[in-house]
């Protein structure tokens, strides 16, 4: 019985668990050049973080991204996933694989196509050229708006699915219980369908915002360099800055961020079960 | 005069609640109902009754405006609805599962169609506590469906359609979801508070004896068409097919041919050499193959019927208020339902020899098409 | 048997009535236009990539291979290929050897602890992949262990073990216990229910949770930045690499392969199992 799942537990454990716990153990020493094992714990490394400016704006800037492209693949996808849920069409099973197909290409690739949209001589500018909206080419890669947008791309399927699913779920007879009371369509929808498919919202934009925190490929691919996302941040404090302790600090902060995210969406669901 | 001439002369004064005209459902093959006619007066209580497949819910449906008819009309209180939304006919439905709404209070769940119908709050209270006194539910208007028990969430669901005074009372199946005892319970408890309210109500059934405690008036269908309607009277004791005679309550059917016709709408059939008197129906032959219908309650363990039947027993199963007693008669089946009181019963060995009787007037004889 | 009020229509054959259904035009339209979004940067990366100049452009001037040619060429790129393939297997079946009996043990028993086997299972998918791969090369730095084929296989078997556990534990649910029930009361052992009678009943399932897997690591980027190495790379991250530096359409060749494998994987699993199975 144990014998089934022990050594998938022990697998995780030993390259997850152990691993993560080390780092912790690194974001306690003093920052500085490389980890010195002699050296007394201490807290010094959190400290700096949530008071020094940059490693706050970051934060900050990390969380704005993470509402922005909550809010918008929220109202960009619940459509669509209305969409999905009610039709039957061999348009909607269409979408639905275009939906899904994104998700199996590396996100590298996914950045890569971004890149050749924005660029200075990408379609989006010579199509902004074109329609006469400005001379010369807007400068639309390195910007928080790329980021936002590229995000957005990458994202929307996991907000997609959760609500897809749950309307999918959905009692046709609770509609049609609501038409024959004298509801139209409209109010079928807001007073039946979206406080019924809340759960499904909940759980995408929990997923979208988790990924968000940790997004790193994109920003780096179009991002700005002016605002680090936490992710940015981690990387180059590790691997250029050579401030291992920091960067683990932050890697630990960015975990408790999530695993609390998480937390709080799973005690909000079961206040709300219905 | 006869039932049925009372409710006509009642249905002439005033329009019918519901009047269904040359419905037709579907097309060319798939064609599920196939030009049905159905009028519905005002308080009156009629079952669709049938077999799956036959159309039943899906000229309920359509007369809730669910399902756009390729032929036909369908009136409420005399208003052509035909083309217009479910939304705006003033129906009430009462599903199968009860859909009641489960992000809502039963008090919400009741109110829905009078907040749709922009009706004043305090009316709305009143109204609302007016309808759960009436299904005995005033002391839960602040529970969840989720917290009530299935019956009490039909209550609601009978409660929330009835509210808004409709014009007719759809109900799909209501009472299937419930267990056994308290569908009993619950048809008889139904049938009284639809009567007290007088709303025209029209009920989709598969259980011929909930269709027959039910409603004023049977309408039996098969394959897309009415096959007979009536009283639940007329349709069980005088039912017009081999259909509706195997359909409402149980019955032994014995293969024979006809021997002759009576002048009195009698007939005598022929069933492996023994011969039964019995009321003719439908177009019979001398000569032709029939069969012969009697309904298992009217059998008797003696010789006090006209009609009596030599058979060998094979077989008594207890039903607790009844027994239910297997013979065989020239190698047919021949099944009574006795009072469980009845002498003799118990002390039969299997393969002994035993009379079955019953009166002539409890035979029907129709034509057999094979 | 006619109503009194005048009927103001004869029932008769009615046209069939389709209501102009204005939002419903809307809201196709408006997904129409999202499936385009999706698409732009897909189809652009394939497009560009037959661009016969040196410029990066959609749509391309002409249809050439030459940086089709010159991709399978690089050795730069066939190695981190050929890795990133090897490494897919290898991760694939470490997470299949691991992950189905974990799967059947979520499944089939209830122990204490049961809930928490299975967030500890489900945790790859939740813990950042940055955090993860910061957290392994420190590891292995600490170790002096070097990085290589190996240490990446490791390390996307941690990816892959959460999608097998998922795809596997959903369909040994599905499956209804009362007929392993049946066969131990027939005799047979519980090694022989497992083999010859559970995974043959969830073979559809075992094919997604290969291919997904496999896509998974083939795919992967943000762990395996942190533990490839000069001489041990992947596709996605040679791809990555490059892009920082020069964009040409020869990237987009590579990128269109890599993107082919993802599609081709698909393409196999949607004709064994159906797509609307899957939980994210």
């Amino acid at each position: 019985m144990l014998g089934a799942v022990g050594p998938a537990c022990l697998y995780v454990v030993i390259l997850l668990v152990l691993p993560f716990i080390y780092l912790v153990y690194l974001s306690l020493q003093e920052g500085g050049h490389g980890a010195d094992q002699t050296a007394a714990l201490s807290l010094a490394n959190y400290v700096e973080i949530f008071t020094s400016r940059i490693y706050l704006e970051s934060l900050w800037g990390t969380l704005q991204l993470g509402v922005a492209v909550t809010a918008l693949t929220l109202l960009i996808g619940y459509p669509v996933a209305y969409y999905i849920a009610q039709s039957g069409s061999r348009f909607a099973m269409f979408t639905m694989a275009v939906i899904i197909l994104p998700l199996f290409v590396s996100v590298v690739v996914r950045s890569f196509g971004w890149m050749i949209l924005l660029g200075r001589q990408g379609n989006v500018n010579r199509m902004l050229m074109g329609l006469g909206f400005t001379d010369k080419p807007l400068q639309l890669l390195y910007t928080p708006g790329a980021v936002t947008v590229g995000l957005v791309h990458i994202l929307a399927p996991l907000m997609i699915l959760p609500i897809a699913s749950v309307l999918r779920g959905l009692d046709p007879a609770l509609r049609e219980a609501a038409s024959s009371l004298g509801a139209s369509r409209a109010k079928v929808f807001w007073t039946v369908t979206l406080p019924l498919s809340l759960p499904g919202v909940a759980a995408g934009c929990v997923l979208v915002l988790a990924h968000v925190i940790a997004a790193f490929v994109l920003p780096a691919l179009i991002g700005s360099d002016r605002v680090k996302l936490m992710a940015t941040m981690i990387y180059q404090q590790v691997m250029t800055a050579n401030n291992l302790p920091l960067g683990a600090a932050l890697a630990v902060v960015m975990v408790v961020a999530t695993f609390a995210l998480l937390a709080l969406a799973g005690f909000i669901a079961r206040r709300h079960r219905v | 005069m006869s039932l049925e001439q009372t409710s006509s002369r009642t249905a002439a004064a005033e329009p019918a609640s519901v009047s269904v005209e040359g419905l037709r459902i579907g097309y060319g093959a798939l064609e599920v109902v196939k030009g049905l006619d159905l009028r519905v007066a005002q308080g009156e209580i009629i079952t669709l009754l049938g077999p799956s497949g036959c159309g039943k819910t899906t000229t309920l449906r359509a007369i809730a405006g669910f399902v756009s008819p390729s032929h036909g009309a369908i009136r409420l209180h005399g208003r052509d609805v035909t083309d217009i939304a479910p939304n705006k006919r003033n129906i009430g439905l009462v599903f199968q599962g009860y859909a009641l709404f489960p992000h809502m209070s039963v008090f919400d769940n009741v109110a829905y169609g009078l907040r749709m119908r922009k009706v004043p709050a305090p009316e709305i209270r009143e109204r609302v506590e007016r309808a759960l006194k009436l299904v005995k539910l005033e002391r839960f208007a602040e529970r969840r469906p989720r917290e009530l028990s299935g019956g009490q969430q039909q209550r609601v669901a009978i409660a929330r359609a009835v509210v808004i005074e409709p014009a007719v009372l759809l109900l799909d199946e209501p009472l299937s979801n419930l267990d056994a005892k308290l569908r009993h319970e619950m048809r008889v408890e139904l049938r009284r508070l639809l009567k007290e309210m007088g709303i025209a109500s029209i009920f989709v059934t598969h259980d011929q004896e909930e269709a027959i405690v039910l409603s004023d008036r049977v309408v039996l269908m098969n394959e897309g068409r009415i096959e007979q309607e009536g009283t639940p009277q007329t349709m069980y004791n005088r039912p017009g097919s081999l259909f509706a005679a195997a359909f409402l309550g149980q019955a032994n059917f014995l293969r024979g041919t006809v021997a002759s016709l009576g002048a009195d709408g009698t007939a005598i059939i022929d069933i492996d050499g023994d011969r039964f008197q019995a009321q003719a129906c439908g177009g019979l032959k001398a000569g032709a193959p029939a069969t012969l219908v009697v309904k298992c309650e009217r059998l008797r363990l003696d010789r006090s019927g006209r009609s009596q039947a030599q058979c060998t027993f094979e077989a008594a199963n207890f039903l607790g208020p009844s027994v239910q007693l297997q013979c065989s008669f020239k190698g047919q089946r021949l099944v009574g339902l006795l009072p469980a009181s009845t002498e003799g019963g118990a002390m039969l060995e299997p393969g002994a020899p035993v009379t079955l009787s019953w009166g002539e007037a409890d035979g029907l004889i129709f034509p057999r098409a094979d | 048997m006619s109503d009194l009020a005048a009927p103001n229509s004869i029932p008769g054959p009615r046209r069939r009535k389709r209501r102009f259904d204005a939002a419903h035009l809307a809201l196709v339209a408006y997904v129409v236009l999202f499936v385009l979004f999706i698409l732009a940067p897909l189809v652009v990366v394939v497009g560009s990539s037959f661009e016969p100049r040196e410029l990066l452009r959609f749509p391309p001037q002409g249809l050439s291979l030459r940086w089709y040619y010159q991709a399978l060429n690089s050795d730069l790129f066939v190695g981190a290929a050929w890795n990133s393939l090897i490494i897919a297997i290898f991760a694939t079946l470490g997470a299949l050897l691991l992950g189905v009996p974990a799967a059947y043990g979520l499944a089939r028993f209830d122990f204490k602890g049961r809930e928490a086997v299975s967030g500890l299972l489900n945790s790859p998918l939740l813990v950042p992949e940055l955090v993860m791969g910061l957290a392994l090369l420190q590891i292995l730095a600490g170790l002096q262990i070097a990085s290589s084929v190996l240490t990446l296989t490791l390390g996307h078997i941690l990816i892959c073990l959460p999608y097998v556990v998922r795809t596997i534990n959903s369909a040994i649910v599905g499956v209804d216990r009362s007929v392993e029930e049946a066969a131990a009361n027939l005799g047979a052992a519980r090694w022989r229910i497992y083999l010859t009678i559970l995974l043959p009943i969830i073979r559809p399932a075992l094919y997604a949770a290969i291919l997904f897997s496999f896509l998974m690591s083939f795919d992967n980027a943000v762990l395996s930045l942190f533990l490839v190495s000069a001489r041990t790379s992947t596709l996605p991250i040679s791809v990555y690499n490059y892009v920082q530096y020069s964009l040409d359409p020869a990237i987009a060749a590579v990128s269109t392969l890599l993107m082919a494998v993802s599609v081709v994987a698909l393409f196999t699993v949607s004709r064994l199992v159906p797509l609307d199975r899957i939980k994210q």
